[in-house]
């Protein structure tokens, strides 16, 4: 996900936190209004036509500052100063822009509200430049004071008192512009989060298009993907060269064990699975040819790398600790998608065997949406998914640890054996591992 | 005072103290006087957190700077908000110093402002190739006390040097000192086409052969130098140092007795002693830089703070025949 939101080309500050605030969501309304809001950026940037009004889109977007911070302090009635007023101008010359451009190429799911009242006020001159003082137009007052004080700056004494009086009408006139704004604070507000979502949704655009992600369809039970694949590895593959293998996989609700060598990339789809939800849950494209999704309330998700934040406690002990969160969404009823990676890999093979069962049964027993991989041999009934895995078809050429991805098939299919793939040794041979080892271990297989 | 024109023929100035109370701000004021009736826009900055610190420890008020109509002026968040000036926002930075955003803003109409500009160099020099976009002429940069760096041609094309009886109570020894600063400001450059190549490199020790190749001597600091068990010289005798040239460097350089030609990046690299740096020169060894300034002119205040004051007259007739370059008493300037 990190990779995801990282290689999202967000432009300004403010739309960088509009996207770290989205919110998760639940239900397919929610969901497939965000995702017609890509559609259509992503149909427009399809169409390629309109490059001239999205580059100027570009270059005003990248100029946004975050004035959240002015529009609390409009809000609760203080009165701003000169900076304030130069950062709500800017922001408002700037809507102004992005309105008529939003407008121009047809993209009406962004709604700026319309800020030239607060321009008006702003710019007295009506030069549409977001320079700001407080112009002489403000008061018949001040622009007096300052033409007296333009023809007595020769006199210390007078231009200090003058400086004094003009500045005396310059704060009233701030308390008074400060009020004439406050009203439309609201709109200003809703301006700057329609231009940080606006930005958000055409990085989400260009990444659909760059990395071929696809609209996820919103089911109410069913959950499968096809062409599934994990942008990280396929383009660090593509960067030598290499083809990532897509897959297919359906997550019914409830437990499917994967089973594979090592190497087959169990862990990959794993958290291929997981990225894919989570994204369509956040309203993104996903990187799949395609897919259907049931929303869930939790995605829970265990991998063996994960920090162990408890602190003082073995992997083990934190492992399964972890999945007390899930056995507690189970008792509340949360609707959950579950996937443990290799659980209880780090203990003997016979308990660990049992462990991975009684979460199986659990799963079983709570009709739990979920993905277990592991290397045990799971002797419960459950529906079993294997890694093709190793195929090298007589091939003349030396596998090694450079081409060994080209000699697995990474698609899965439906086993019913309880026996695992016994390929550990194989791989550890092409990987390098000193024969003379390999030889000892043998002979306690042949035993 | 013909010094003022000459500003102009620069993109951008500095204005450096050698010392507290060398007459700094009042050079900077008397320069803004003179420019404000020449038809041309200037744009103003200063160095800023330093010189704010400066001022804390010594408790003396930051000075104002007396801005006039249509000159730009970049300053913190802070003094902006505490300005005696009418002027326009122009602009608000992205960035943030301690002192907050950097605010550039046009002068209205005259008035007094405390300057406060971005704290490092390289943020000097983006804000200076920025003023362009405003159709400003020069920049005048208002260096921070005895920080030459901030004057480095590097960031700025020019400088204007403030100095005196607060650096030295004794006409003699301040005119050498002074001498020695501006030595260093003017140390002969090397040809183009290798200063060109050199200035790619930003650190370790360099040779330059006979036919101009340069090579890594291999030695990453300068503080390593008398550690290494490799002969420096093995390239010929022209090295090349972009790092700080030291009192320790310029020693170890003179025992090894090879009529050396140092070359460093610019003037304000070198931190030597005056007298580590002319018995170098007298031993035959040459020193040349890769950048180098133009110094514009020398201000002199006779007026030491605690109260001792140079007969102005024979401090300025000596600086002239020693230094040769425009040398003025600004207070009397402003008075006259």
């Amino acid at each position: 996900m990190k990779y995801m939101t990282g290689s999202l080309n967000v432009l300004s500050p403010i739309g960088k936190n509009y996207l770290y605030d989205l919110p998760f969501l639940t239900t397919k309304d929610e969901i497939e209004a965000v995702l017609n809001d890509t559609e259509a950026m992503v149909d427009l940037l399809k169409e390629n036509t309109r490059e001239n009004n999205l580059n100027l889109l570009y270059t005003k977007i990248m100029q946004l500052r975050d004035i959240s911070g002015t529009i609390r302090r409009l809000e609760t009635g203080i009165v701003l100063n000169d900076i304030e007023f130069f950062e709500i101008k800017h922001l408002a010359i700037l809507s102004e822009y992005i309105r008529e451009t939003v407008f121009n190429i047809g993209l009406s799911c962004i709604q700026i509200p319309d800020l030239t009242d607060v321009i008006q006020m702003l710019d007295p001159e009506n030069k549409r430049i977001s320079h700001f003082y407080i112009y002489n137009q403000y008061s018949v007052l001040l622009n007096e004071l300052r033409e007296r004080l333009k023809h007595n700056l020769q006199n210390e004494t007078a231009t200090e008192n003058l400086q004094c009086e003009a500045e005396l009408e310059e704060d009233r006139i701030r308390k008074e512009l400060t009020q004439k704004l406050s009203v439309h604070s609201l709109e200003i507000k809703k301006a700057l989060t329609e231009i940080a979502r606006l930005d958000v949704l055409l990085a989400k655009g260009i990444q659909v298009c760059e990395m071929n992600l696809s609209r996820p369809a919103i089911g109410l039970s069913e959950t499968a993907f096809t062409g599934l694949f994990h942008p990280e590895i396929k383009y660090l593959l593509s960067q030598q060269h290499k083809n990532f293998q897509p897959v297919d996989i359906s997550v019914p609700q409830s437990p499917t064990v994967i089973t594979g060598a090592n190497m087959s990339g169990k862990s990959v789809t794993l958290q291929s699975v997981a990225l894919v939800q989570t994204m369509a849950q956040f309203g993104f494209y996903v990187p799949a040819a395609s897919a259907i999704i049931t929303p869930v309330e939790k995605i829970v998700v265990s991998v063996s790398e994960a920090v162990n934040e408890t602190g003082g406690l073995s992997s083990f002990a934190s492992e399964m600790l972890r999945l007390n969160t899930m056995i507690e969404n189970a008792h509340n009823r949360v609707s959950q998608l579950i996937l443990i990676d290799e659980p209880a890999r780090t203990t003997n093979p016979k308990e660990g065997n049992a462990i991975v069962c009684g979460i199986v049964d659990f799963l079983k027993q709570y009709q739990v949406r979920s993905l277990i991989t592991t290397h045990y041999s799971v002797d419960t009934n459950c529906r079993k998914l294997r890694v093709k895995g190793f195929t090298p078809h007589g091939s003349k050429e030396k596998i090694t640890v450079q081409n060994i991805n080209s000699y697995i098939d990474y698609s899965l299919e439906e086993t019913n054996e309880t026996e695992v793939p016994q390929e550990a040794i194989k791989i550890a041979e092409i990987v390098g591992v000193d024969s003379e080892l390999l030889e000892y271990a043998k002979n306690y297989l042949k035993h | 005072m013909p010094f003022v024109n000459e500003i102009l023929a620069y993109r951008s100035v500095s204005i450096a103290g050698l010392e507290k109370n060398t007459g700094k701000t009042e050079s900077l004021n008397y320069v803004l006087n003179r420019l404000k009736t020449m038809n041309t826009c200037i744009a103003l900055t200063s160095i800023g957190v330093d010189g704010e610190k400066t001022d804390q420890v010594t408790r003396s008020p930051k000075p104002e700077i007396t801005v006039y109509e249509g000159m730009i002026f970049v300053t913190s968040e802070k003094h902006y908000l505490e300005r005696k000036i009418i002027s326009e926002i122009l602009d608000v930075s992205h960035e943030r110093t301690a002192l907050g955003r950097l605010i550039t803003a046009r002068a209205k109409i005259q008035g007094k402002v405390i300057l406060s500009g971005p704290s490092g160099t390289a943020e000097v020099r983006k804000l200076i190739e920025n003023m362009e976009q405003y159709g400003v002429n020069t920049v005048i940069v208002d260096g921070a006390l005895s920080r030459l760096s901030f004057a480095s041609p590097a960031v700025t094309d020019a400088l204007i040097l403030a100095t005196g009886a607060s650096l030295s109570a004794n006409i003699p020894q301040l005119v050498s000192k002074t001498n020695f600063v501006k030595q260093l400001i003017e140390l002969p450059l090397v040809e183009d086409e290798l200063a060109k190549r050199l200035q790619e490199l930003k650190q370790g020790i360099w040779g330059i052969d006979e036919t101009g190749r340069i090579h890594d001597l291999e030695i990453s600091s300068v503080f390593l130098l008398d550690k290494t068990d490799k002969d420096i010289f093995r390239f010929g005798n022209r090295i090349f140092i972009p790092g700080a040239i030291t009192d320790k460097l310029i020693a170890f350089l003179l025992t090894q007795n090879k009529k050396v030609e140092l070359i460093v990046s610019d003037f304000s690299r070198i931190f030597c002693s005056q007298n580590q740096f002319s018995s170098f020169l007298k031993r035959g060894n040459t020193l040349k830089c890769i950048l180098q300034s133009k110094l514009i002119a020398i201000t002199v205040n006779p007026v030491s703070p605690n109260g001792f004051t140079l007969n102005r007259d024979r401090l300025l007739a000596e600086m002239q025949e020693t230094l040769k370059v425009p040398v003025y008493d600004i207070k009397s300037e402003i008075c006259s």
